[in-house]
């Protein structure tokens, strides 16, 4: 591997990303259960930030890491961004009541953005072919694929509560 | 009616075995069909077959379902008594090797003004005021004392008495034990004695009369007397907190999880590994949850009156999932029939049809998710505590009965103290100003259940009549004093 940083920077944001969310899901948790109220509703949310966390970031760290860095360790760092928080995915599917199926396409649909966007960014400086303006070009199309995500995530939250 | 051998419901369901019989079904509810909206009433099943018959029955009611194995050989029936849910309908559904699965409907008539249960062989008409009477004869009664929650008052002449059998007896005694309102006429006085040394709450809730209208009127009497309040979940919330034991291990494998990945983002650039930490935490993670056992809680809690002979207890069997689907709580022998603690929850109930016994109960559940199962009933006691208050602040306890007292517990004025043992007729002097908070869970119970102004008296139980409780299991008896005796 000639450049390895782009797949360690993605684990490491996958990474921040499931602690930060595991951290409030766990502590919430275990105050509902003190107080012996319901779990479930604590799990969801987590499920939700966790899913819309990573595919806010994952939008413009594909395209960019794809640009600079090539197809192969763009969809390398993605995956690690998407992979690095299935454990706490799991735990928090395990205490909550949303469909596993809908959980299971949450994920492939960031598995599949993984692999696509990076290509996308890597065809971006391709056209365009300066890097800068690739990057930059790749920037704002992340923020607006992130943008679209945020508002389709408020309205899924917004429909299947 | 049961007792004319007319089954409400007689189904011939469908499905045939091999030899081309179609087994029998038939549904017998207690109570003449009537019952309460919500409250438990039991109906006879009966499955008769022709030939020989392997397939599961189902009754549904409501939440509740109760599931039993049928295997029967040509000619042979099978007969079950099964406590269920008052609900609107109760569906059966069976099972038979080789055919679908039949279903059918059976409606219960749920009434919402208080039920009076009129077991009189004479045929008079018996009246309470804004009660609705029943007609029952003495098959209409049931043989769990569960079911007796169906009615809210029941008159018997002694010719129904007579005429039950030893398990509908057992369970008319459990009502009487757990205070149920029971006016008898004319009783042999045998019946009487066996029934007013088994009634709980001093036997205030239990009276007879020479004529129908006699009894009626002391019943009448006896609805000024207001029926014992039973600890519920609140009450004892303190005692009932769910267990956490997957809270700290899911936090142990996280944390364990994190730190290896941090370790091999610092140590190793590989993608491949990289990408494969969290995939194998994911794997170990799914087994880990299938692997935890959960741990399960049981807590009983039993009160009596000073002197009386039967104490009330309810017990809480709880425990928390640690993946989602269907965890099974093997139900525990000497308590009772289970019941789901929350009576919305859906939960399946497992009978053995040769013991006609439940086995376990399953509830679709989750990590963490606590679930619950609810006993109730009555054991003998003799608990007879004497307290007179003194100069200076002190209390004088004494143990009045022809038992010794193990070392308890004395609440009084918002705090506690200890009670030492205490042989027949001795007695301890406390101090009320002695007191101190309450040390436990268990404590902050029996305050919260002392009358206001009054005393209570907490002692642990051991479990030897449940053998496979938990082994963390607790059980107390509290026998609250509402003023010196």
């Amino acid at each position: 591997m000639s450049d390895p940083l782009p797949t360690r920077l993605g684990m490491l944001l996958g990474l921040a990303v499931a602690a930060a969310a595991a951290t409030w899901w766990l502590a919430a948790t275990r105050l509902a259960l003190g107080q012996a109220m319901g779990t479930a509703g604590i799990a969801a949310s987590a499920l939700a930030g966790l899913w819309l966390a990573r595919a806010l970031l994952l939008a413009p760290f594909a395209l960019r890491a794809g640009a600079l860095h090539g197809r192969r360790h763009g969809t390398a760092s993605s995956l690690a961004l998407v992979i690095a928080a299935w454990p706490v995915v799991l735990a928090a599917a395990s205490a909550g009541t949303r469909p596993a199926m809908g959980v299971v396409l949450g994920e492939i649909i960031l598995l599949v953005a993984g692999l696509v966007l990076p290509a996308v960014g890597q065809g971006l400086r391709a056209v365009l072919r300066s890097p800068a303006t690739a990057v930059l070009a790749c920037t704002v199309l992340g923020g607006a694929l992130a943008a679209a995500a945020w508002l389709w995530g408020n309205a899924w939250t917004g429909v299947n509560g | 009616m049961r007792g004319l051998g007319i089954p409400l419901l007689a189904l011939a369901l469908s499905a045939a075995p091999a030899a081309g019989a179609a087994p029998q079904v038939e549904l017998t509810p207690a109570w003449a069909g009537w019952s309460r909206p919500g409250r438990v009433t039991e109906v006879g099943v009966r499955v008769r077959a022709d030939a020989a018959t392997s397939g599961t029955l189902e009754i549904v009611a409501g939440p509740q379902s109760v599931r039993t194995p049928v295997n029967l050989a040509a000619g042979e029936t099978l007969r079950l008594e099964v406590p269920v849910v008052s609900t609107a309908i109760l569906e059966i559904f069976l099972e038979v090797e080789g055919a679908p699965r039949a279903r059918r409907e059976h409606a219960l008539a749920l009434s919402e003004s208080p039920l009076l249960g009129a077991g009189l062989a004479s045929g008079q008409a018996a009246r309470l005021e804004g009660f609705h009477t029943v007609a029952l004869v003495p098959a209409d009664l049931p043989r769990s004392a569960a079911a007796y929650a169906s009615v809210d008052a029941l008159v018997l002449d002694a010719a129904t008495l007579r005429a039950l059998d030893p398990p509908q007896l057992g369970a008319l005694i459990g009502h009487a034990a757990a205070c149920g309102r029971i006016a008898l006429v004319s009783p042999d006085p045998g019946a009487w004695r066996v029934l007013e040394g088994a009634a709980g709450c001093g036997a205030r809730m239990l009276v007879n009369g020479e004529s129908v209208a006699e009894a009626l009127a002391r019943l009448q009497g006896s609805l000024a007397v207001p029926a014992a309040s039973a600890p519920s979940a609140a009450d004892l919330a303190a005692l009932l907190r769910p267990d956490a034991t997957a809270w700290p291990r899911i936090v142990a494998v996280l944390a364990t999880f994190f730190g290896i990945a941090a370790l091999a983002i610092t140590f190793t650039a590989s993608p491949i590994v990289l990408l494969l930490v969290p995939v194998l935490a994911s794997v170990v993670l799914v087994a880990l949850l299938h692997a935890w056992e959960p741990r399960p809680r049981l807590v009983v809690w039993a009160e009596a009156e000073p002197s009386a002979r039967v104490a009330q207890y309810q017990a809480w069997q709880s425990t928390s999932g640690t993946v989602r689907g269907l965890l099974e709580v093997p139900v525990l022998a000497g308590l009772g029939p289970p019941r789901s603690c929350d009576p919305q929850r859906r939960v399946r109930i497992a009978l053995d049809a040769d013991r006609g016994q439940p086995v376990h109960a399953g509830f679709d559940s989750r990590l963490f998710e606590p679930v619950a199962l609810c006993y109730s009933g009555n054991f003998p006691v003799m608990r007879a505590v004497s307290i007179t208050p003194l100069e200076g602040g002190r209390l004088e306890v004494r143990n009045a009965g022809t038992l010794a007292w193990p070392a308890g517990l004395l609440a009084v004025g918002g705090t506690v103290q200890d009670l030492p043992a205490l042989d027949p007729g001795a007695s301890a002097t406390l101090h009320v100003d002695r007191g101190r908070p309450p040390p436990d869970a268990a404590a902050r119970a029996a305050l919260a259940r002392t009358p206001y102004g009054g005393y209570a008296l907490l002692w642990p139980l051991q479990l030897d009549t449940v053998p496979d409780a938990p082994a963390d299991a607790s059980a107390w008896l509290l026998v609250p004093v509402a003023e010196p005796t």
